[in-house]
């Protein structure tokens, strides 16, 4: 299916989720802003790919009394799959006695389950700047401050592993190794010139499997990038619930530490330097194996894109495998990415980006 | 569901005559993240340089420190097999020690309690976390203790490195003094 299909595709299913729901939320007292970001640019092509993924719409609005929500809403069964999941995922974080306290959440304000459709609604968390936005310093201690709260909850004892073993559902050395295998054949069918690096990969992981387990039964957000989170007065708020689950103690900074490396490098340095100051020889071990890890994941996650999208976002796309994938030749030389790789991507990718997907980035981190 | 490690490195110091052999007893260790676990590891590696330490503890495949062996019993087991086993392992271990330090936590002090028992062993109970309140079976670890253990005043939290801050080295002068008296109150 082409990019334009695909996006037809998307836009018909989105008006017609729009008149479903729209009347059904003002019966609740609930009324939708006239600008929905959340909407447009490259949203139709997201989905998660370790974690439950469906479709749903995000949606900005507003309360009876004027107080602003966010309202998730979906009819498609894996939409409403991945909402009952997040769903359980934060009830059940807030009742895990040795998880208590790790993440605040918004308030729920609205939870609405039939047999056709889920209604989610929660209260809006308006923060005085974007994440990327704010002094260095006050990322480091807020980034740091989240991870903290992350790996201070380990599923270590039986019982621990048995309230959540049907929830969020745990990572072992093993399941990593597995999914790497699968990124890597897709990645190679279509770009076969990563094969060496890949295959350095697949070794290194294989030789470091003990400090992959050794490290895991952590809670870990596989997602905690600056749009799935807000600040307001020094409380990171958890927005997305779904990617809560325990695995390695590193993949949450792998993820955000890959997700630095793009958008303030600075970041990026300084917290691995942290781990590497503050924390034993194989923890830094291991957030270098969470973050060869989560490139590969990334390089795959454009990669299968490339055959549902055309023109100017394939090309984008490819680009974007082509980046991370130099990301993932220097990560795997403990190097630094050199500043001019990052500038020319960026450059290129502003280039090749939708005026709507601009759009649907102005504030998203 | 039992895990040792090979000692590394320990046998020259039982030549020296005032080296001991000493068993650490814990319930946390890393990679668990509570104080407590940072503090043991902390501990056997001090300790280590002029004794030979075993720590048995709860936990699966723990972090190694040179010239320390440990005996791991597997927390994913259930409760009442896990403590069994960590009473065998205690029982089968404490004939060739020479002093026991215990860590506070439930799960440590009813074995301990049953162990020191039927085997006479000096004892030196550490009440380091103070989240878990003492069992009957601590309060009473605690009398048999050899010595009277406070962590009151004392900084034994490894100073963090941050950026845009100076190197914390007086927090790290005040850290290494605190842990060498420590030292001295238990040897």
């Amino acid at each position: 299916m082409s990019t334009h299909q695909k996006k037809e595709r998307w836009d018909t299913y989105r008006e017609k989720e729009l008149s479903f729901f729209t009347p059904l939320l003002k019966e609740h007292g609930y009324t939708l802003d006239a600008e929905q970001p959340h909407l447009y640019g490259e949203r139709y092509l997201m989905h998660a790919v370790t974690t439950e993924s469906g479709t749903k719409l995000i949606l900005l609005g507003k309360d009876a009394n004027g107080t602003r929500v966010v309202i998730k809403v979906s009819r498609d069964t894996g939409g409403m799959k991945e909402m009952l999941h997040e769903q359980t995922c934060r009830t059940i974080l807030s009742e895990l006695h040795f998880a208590y306290g790790t993440f605040a959440s918004p308030k729920e304000c609205f939870f609405k389950k039939t047999k056709s459709y889920v209604i989610f609604i929660q209260e809006y968390i308006d923060q005085e700047s974007m994440f990327i936005e704010r002094p260095i310093t006050e990322q480091f201690t807020l980034a740091l401050k989240a991870f903290k709260a992350q790996e201070s909850a380990r599923a270590t004892t039986f019982n621990h592993l048995k309230l959540i073993k049907h929830t969020f559902g745990s990572r072992d050395a093993e399941t990593y190794l597995t999914c790497f295998e699968g990124f890597t054949q897709e990645i190679l069918a279509t770009f076969p010139e990563y094969t060496d690096v890949l295959n350095e990969i697949r070794k290194t992981l294989q030789a470091h499997k003990k400090t992959i387990e050794q490290y895991g039964q952590f809670l870990t957000h596989t997602d905690l990038v600056p749009h799935n989170f807000r600040i307001q007065n020094n409380t990171v708020y958890l927005l997305d619930h779904s990617s809560l689950t325990f695995g390695n103690k590193y993949e949450g900074w792998a993820r955000f530490i890959n997700f630095m490396t793009l958008y303030n490098p600075e970041l990026a340095s300084l917290l691995t330097h942290y781990v590497k100051d503050n924390r034993t020889e194989e923890e830094s071990v291991s957030l270098w194996l969470m973050r060869l890890y989560r490139l590969t994941e990334l390089m795959f996650y454009y990669t299968q894109t490339l055959q549902r999208c055309s023109g100017d976002l394939q090309e984008l796309n490819t680009e974007r495998v082509h980046f991370w994938g130099q990301v993932l030749s220097y990560t795997l030389q403990q190097k630094e990415l050199p500043e001019e790789i990052r500038t020319t991507y960026i450059k290129k990718r502003d280039t090749l980006r939708s005026t709507d997907e601009k759009k649907r980035q102005v504030g998203l981190h | 569901m039992i895990a040792e490690s090979p000692y590394l490195y320990p046998s020259f110091k039982v030549l020296y005559s005032e080296a001991m052999r000493i068993l650490i007893a814990t319930p946390l260790y890393p990679p668990d993240t509570a104080l407590t676990a940072q503090y043991v590891k902390e501990l056997a590696g001090r300790l280590s340089k002029d004794h030979v330490v075993t720590i048995l503890l709860y936990g699966y495949l723990p972090e190694e420190v040179r010239g320390v062996k440990t005996i791991s019993i597997d927390k994913r087991k259930p409760v009442l097999l896990r403590v069994f086993l960590f009473l065998k392992s205690l029982l089968k271990t404490l004939p060739q020690q020479d002093l026991l330090l215990t860590v506070n936590g439930r799960s440590v002090e009813i074995p301990v309690f049953l162990a020191v028992h039927t085997r006479k062993i000096p004892l030196i109970f550490l009440p380091y976390d103070t989240q878990s309140p003492l069992s009957f079976f601590g309060r009473r670890l605690q009398e048999k203790s050899k010595q009277n253990i406070s962590f009151k005043d004392l900084s034994l939290t490894r100073p963090e490195i941050l950026p845009f801050q100076e190197y914390p080295a007086d927090a790290f002068r005040a850290y290494e003094h605190d842990w060498e008296s420590h030292l001295a109150t238990l040897i």
